[in-house]
């Protein structure tokens, strides 16, 4: 596996030895086999694929970042296979670097590059189906049944009213996730109300309790607004849990109701 | 809760070589040293993650091992005490003995 071709070239499209070319907006109706759809309303003047940013850049260049591993891996050439793996795309504009969401057009449909376990803008991501459930933790933290609520927007908000202990409560996933092939999770979010609890993104084995001894790791932030955690999980192998837990010591914080509203969640690859 | 020292590579420790900044932390909770060395406290972001920089399995046989060994010398401890009936038998003697 090759993570560090440096191709390049001009333009949107591919050229005859390629097998890929790379568009911008609109979205292609009938693709061909690996196209690659960047949501660029400015021209692609070039592109390169780099696992690096490129030390130099012209105003519309794509840079296609590379990795090890991808979920829309492809051969880029018609002859003597060099394997390609995407894990994002930038478009330079204004003499800077803006993230550009991208897709690759394989096996007759389109596959997303970056792999989303919750994103309320979407309609469609690859987690989607599987879904996240809400549940409150036992033990030293109070059981709190929340109000759990799915926004006009398609975040999901659970409110908690921390009246007394430690009440706590989250949202986990309802399968576990292999997270072999993922560096990074990020999850961004947005905190409300008259407390601010302590939130929690962890990886965990499947269990009854969201908050066990076994965690095997965490990020923690204390904060209201939006806010956005990141977990590396380069050493994790294997398929887990991941939970958003939030919880508030009555004790030494008060009492009060906070909310956490969910809006995205995704897996960085290697 | 226990004590464990971070250095500049956010890397955890065991013992403080006098760079190292302090840190405590329930994550650790009944993990053997091995384990703990394998774990980064990282606040680079301005908030703390926990997580592995050695592989997790690696980590984990470790304190399979640690917790193997202390449940030896448990079960070890245990075959040298006296069984409860004697302790039984004695302290129900020394009752009886105080009606002689």
């Amino acid at each position: 596996m090759s993570n560090t071709v440096p191709l390049y070239g001009f333009g949107g499209g591919g050229g005859t030895a390629l097998n890929f070319s790379v568009v911008g907006n609109p979205q292609p109706a009938n693709p061909k086999e690996n196209t690659i759809w960047i949501d660029a309303d400015a021209e692609i003047t070039s592109w390169i694929f780099s696992a690096t940013q490129p030390e130099t850049a012209t105003e519309g260049m794509v840079w296609i970042a590379t990795g090890a591993t991808s979920t829309a891996e492809f051969n880029a050439l018609k002859k003597n296979g060099i394997m390609i793996y995407p894990l994002n795309a930038k478009q330079y504009i204004g003499g800077a670097w803006a993230e550009r969401e991208a897709k690759s057009y394989q096996n007759g449909a389109w596959v997303e590059w970056i792999l989303w376990l919750f994103n309320y803008g979407k309609q469609d991501f690859q987690w989607k189906a599987r879904g996240w459930k809400y549940s409150s933790s036992s033990g030293s933290f109070v059981a709190v049944v929340p109000s759990v609520v799915t926004n006009a927007d398609g975040s999901i908000s659970f409110t908690i009213n921390a009246s007394s202990g430690y009440p706590s409560g989250g949202m986990d996933l309802t399968e576990d996730f292999d997270l072999t092939d993922i560096k990074t999770l990020v999850f961004e979010y947005e905190v409300t109300g008259t407390i601010t609890p302590q939130t929690n993104l962890v990886v965990i084995p499947r269990s009854a309790e969201l908050w066990n001894p076994n965690t095997v790791a965490v990020a923690t932030k204390s904060a209201k607004g939006n806010q956005t955690l990141t977990l590396d999980v380069t050493n994790i192998k294997g398929s887990y849990d991941i939970a958003i837990i939030c919880y508030h010591n009555t004790a030494n914080g008060g009492t009060g109701t906070f909310t956490v509203r969910m809006k995205t969640l995704k897996a960085e690859r290697l | 809760m226990r004590t464990i020292y971070i250095d500049k590579d956010y890397h955890c420790h065991t013992a403080n070589d006098g760079t190292m900044t302090t840190v405590e932390t329930d994550f650790f909770d009944g993990k053997c040293d091995a384990f703990v060395e394998g774990y980064c406290y990282d606040t680079g972001n301005g908030y703390p993650q926990i997580y592995p920089w050695k592989p997790l399995e690696e980590l984990d046989n470790a304190q399979r091992e640690y917790e193997q060994q202390l449940l030896a010398e448990y079960e070890a401890a245990l075959a040298e005490s006296v069984p409860l009936s004697e302790l039984e038998a004695a302290y129900q003697e020394g009752v009886n003995s105080a009606y002689d």
